[in-house]
């Protein structure tokens, strides 16, 4: 559904050339649920904003369903590390917000969102204003608002990155519990092999200077995943490979990184 | 969040050890409630000091500028002259935050707009605009137009300013995500700007606001026979000191009040942001 | 002025915005004000504007007429000389104090109401009555400038030592530095870039307060020569005057600049002033 072909990101930082992202190939099969997994640096960022069009490759393409990404759109819907609610409005205002955009009247956008805040849990929460929520709240909250979009790829970068390592975990089941039932195609990135290794059908590591693909792991753990996943003995192999491989690359290009100046 | 409770701890750190019986005077006697009108209290005390022993009518003690005040009140003249400041005053801010609000967001958000007035914020920023008064004056007479004029001419670059920073200020993201949803640029300005920036348009009042006065008061002092700033001329002339500080005295509450209206309209308006101290 | 003039003083170095290269946005910046300054003395020439509007090139002529004659020295010298004392004597005092009520309760407690009822008041209002009290002399001037500068030293300073990341000086003392060593190597430097920001705009306010103790009363100076050129009608003389002091509030912006850059007014100092 998703097609990255020999994208190529460089930019300039002072005297320094960047190298991004160095012809990286990447398929996203729709439907598909996609971690990628890599140190700082290494890129994945970058992409991501490629495919919700917020930044563009230097050469290469990037496609959905065939057509190229030209700039951002409702059918990608991005979710941030930082949820990035409106602090003004009320969590259901928040929510209902992107209904409003596209011409819903007020009274039906809010009902759509508190449709949508019953979903990921926030049933209560409707007229909370953001700053009185945590951070895991906040996440559903903007996982709500991005969904009232109707999106058919979701876009999410280290979501869950900031918040506690209980609420994490919660989070994450709730996520594939979630995508589950929506038969969304997700890209997820994170730095976190454990989370990615429950969520993913497929991990991508990419590695740092340059930016590119260096394992295309798929995941064969049975689906739907819960809590009872974690028990499974192969989550340690795949674990374990996941690691020796990120190992390899950061001693690889920890010279390189430093040169580049990180 | 810690370090707020650090900061809590420094500022009460000021206690002194001591014996326990000493540690509860001394904790008394330090306390900041203690501390504050002990501070006020020793230069109201130094003051009243000072007019004492000078004695003339030139140094005048507490108590005469007080009655001065109220004399003053009592004629009407006070608040006569309080509304005319205040009315040409406020008027010309309001001129003033209405360009240069508006022109502070066009600038942040249109590279073309920001390199034309660019040179000309920079450059006029640290020249005293007083000095262009004479030429206003020139163009619009010696009345309440050439003052309010003045004020709108200087109360435009703190506005323009803070206006600017705030239109700029909106977390990439969250445009991002707006633009997501597939927002235009009308609603992105609405939704997602001017909420945003609200918190630096009050600033950018806060401090328009001293320089109005400022700024009144200095052109009163010119020509005219009205206004706040002329009644200190005035009293200065025939050396009535007294009440040239009630006057000034005057100014100080105007100016506090005024604030804490600001403050409180902050409050309110950008209520998200609690506790934030410009 | 309040001490968001930090703030303001950090959003006056202007960013190229996305969209515009920097050579783009200096093109756009020249062009335009080439174009107000020739739509300017065009108007002047056609004869549309008063005759005492005068056009650029005339103020220019007029300025360096004035500075030729020698009367420019003449006034620059006792506003400067005004000017900077007040300032130098305001601002010192009030990044001493300002750093002082920064780290001791005890001192910022004893000076909060007085300073939070004395800051609202326009200081040029006390010009009057101080010039009652000393005459219409220079002391009188530098006195309500310096007070007038005390102000945003202060205030900046104070929040600058209050901003200090309460870790670092946790951090001097596990190393047992004195409390006179802990000032001078940990507060001063971390204080001083707020501090600075204070200090610019003490300065900023000294030349409007330099103009304004100028207009009033009998003067030298070129607050007053510009006053008295706008009565006599020599408008020549007033342009001049006008542009003598935009030079002076500007020149020195930019030396102070320069000064605090070198005194490490860039640098971030730790986790100092989120306030």
């Amino acid at each position: 559904m998703l097609e990255v072909k020999r994208v190529t990101k460089t930019f300039r930082r002072g005297k320094h050339v960047v190298n991004a992202l160095s012809a990286v190939d990447l398929a996203v099969r729709k439907g598909e649920f996609l971690t990628i997994l890599g140190p700082s640096g290494c890129g994945k960022t970058t992409l991501l904003h490629m495919l919700g069009g917020f930044e563009f490759p230097t050469e290469g393409s990037v496609e959905i369903e065939g057509r190229p990404i030209t700039g951002p759109g409702r059918d990608r819907g991005m979710v941030f590390q930082e949820a990035m609610l409106f602090p003004w409005r009320t969590v259901r205002a928040n929510v209902a917000w992107p209904l409003q955009v596209a011409g819903t009247p007020r009274r039906e956008a809010h009902a759509r969102a508190d449709e949508l805040l019953a979903m990921v849990g926030l049933a209560r929460f409707g007229n909370a204003y953001p700053g009185e929520l945590s951070g895991g709240m906040r996440q559903r909250a903007a996982l709500a608002r991005t969904l009232a979009m109707e999106p058919s790829v979701l876009l999410m970068d280290e979501p869950f990155g900031a918040l506690d390592a209980q609420t994490r975990e919660v989070m994450q089941e709730e996520l594939t519990r979630l995508w589950q039932a929506s038969g969304l195609t997700v890209v997820f990135i994170t730095h976190d092999i454990n989370e990615a290794i429950f969520l993913g059908d497929r991990v991508v590591v990419m590695g740092a200077s340059p930016g590119r693909v260096v394992e295309d792991c798929a995941i064969e753990l049975a689906r739907p995943r819960s809590s009872e996943t974690k028990a499974d003995p192969r989550i340690l192999e795949y674990r374990s490979h996941l690691w020796e491989v990120l190992r390899r690359e950061s001693a690889r290009s920890a010279p390189a990184m430093a040169e580049a100046g990180r | 969040m810690a370090d707020a409770d650090i900061r809590a701890a420094r500022a009460v750190s000021g206690a002194v050890p001591g014996t326990s019986a000493g540690r509860g005077l001394s904790a008394i006697l330090l306390s900041s409630p203690v501390l504050k009108a002990l501070g006020l209290a020793a230069v109201l005390g130094a003051w009243q000091l000072y007019a004492t022993v000078n004695g003339t009518r030139l140094t005048p003690g507490l108590e005469v500028i007080g009655q001065s005040f109220m004399q003053l009140l009592e004629d009407g003249e006070l608040l006569e002259h309080a509304a005319i400041t205040l009315t040409r005053g406020f008027a010309g801010l309001a001129i003033s935050f209405l360009v240069a609000g508006l022109l502070g967001f066009v600038a942040a958000r249109n590279w073309v707009v920001d390199a034309a007035l660019g040179p000309f914020v920079t450059f006029g920023y640290p020249v005293p605009k007083l000095a262009l008064y004479p030429v206003i004056i020139l163009l619009l007479g010696l009345g309440a137009g050439s003052r309010i004029a003045q004020v709108a001419l200087e109360c435009f670059f703190p506005i323009f300013v803070h206006c600017y920073a705030g239109a700029r200020a909106v977390a990439p993201k969250m445009e991002w995500l707006a633009r997501n949803t597939g927002a235009g640029r009308w609603r992105l300005l609405t939704d997602v700007i001017v909420p945003s920036a609200l918190p630096f348009v009050f600033t950018g009042l806060r401090v328009a606001v001293p320089i109005m006065l400022i700024v009144m008061t200095v052109t009163e002092f010119i020509g005219d026979s009205q206004g706040l700033g002329y009644l200190i001329a005035r009293s200065a002339s025939y050396f009535d000191t007294a009440s040239a500080f009630a006057v000034v005295a005057t100014l100080g509450a105007i100016g506090f009040v005024s604030d804490r209206i600001v403050v409180e309209l902050r409050g309110r308006v950008v209520f998200w942001e609690k506790g934030a101290s410009l | 002025m309040s001490t968001s003039g930090s703030m303001a003083a950090q959003l006056m170095r202007r960013q190229s915005l996305l969209g515009a290269s920097r050579e783009r946005t200096w093109l756009i910046s020249s062009l335009f004000t080439v174009l107000v300054l020739a739509v300017w003395e065009a108007l002047t020439m056609v004869g549309v504007l008063p005759a005492y509007i005068y056009g650029p090139i005339e103020i220019a002529r007029a300025f360096v007429e004035l500075a030729r004659g020698g009367d420019l020295a003449a006034q620059t010298g006792p506003s400067l000389y005004r000017a900077l004392s007040g300032f130098f004597i305001g601002s010192a005092i009030g990044v001493m104090l300002g750093l002082l009520a920064g780290v001791s309760r005890v001192f910022r407690d004893l000076f909060d109401l007085t300073q939070s009822f004395t800051h609202p008041i326009p200081k040029i209002a006390l010009f009057p009555a101080i010039a009652v009290l000393l005459g219409f002399t220079d002391k009188s001037r530098i006195l309500v400038i310096a007070i007038s500068a005390f102000y945003p030293s202060y205030l900046n300073a104070m929040n600058g030592a209050l901003g200090i990341n309460a870790r670092l000086l946790w951090v001097a003392r596990n190393a047992g530095a004195s409390k006179l060593r802990t000032f001078f190597q940990v507060v001063v430097p971390a204080a001083m870039p707020r501090a600075l920001v204070g200090v610019r705009i003490s300065l900023m306010i000294s030349f409007v307060l330099m103009v304004a103790t100028e207009v009033v009363g009998h003067s030298n100076g070129l607050g007053a020569g510009l006053m008295e050129a706008y009565r006599d009608g020599e408008y020549g003389a007033m342009y001049a005057g006008i542009v003598a002091v935009a030079l002076c509030g500007v020149v020195s912006n930019a030396v102070l600049q320069r000064v605090a850059r070198v005194l490490g007014g860039g640098r971030d100092a730790g986790g100092a002033g989120h306030g």
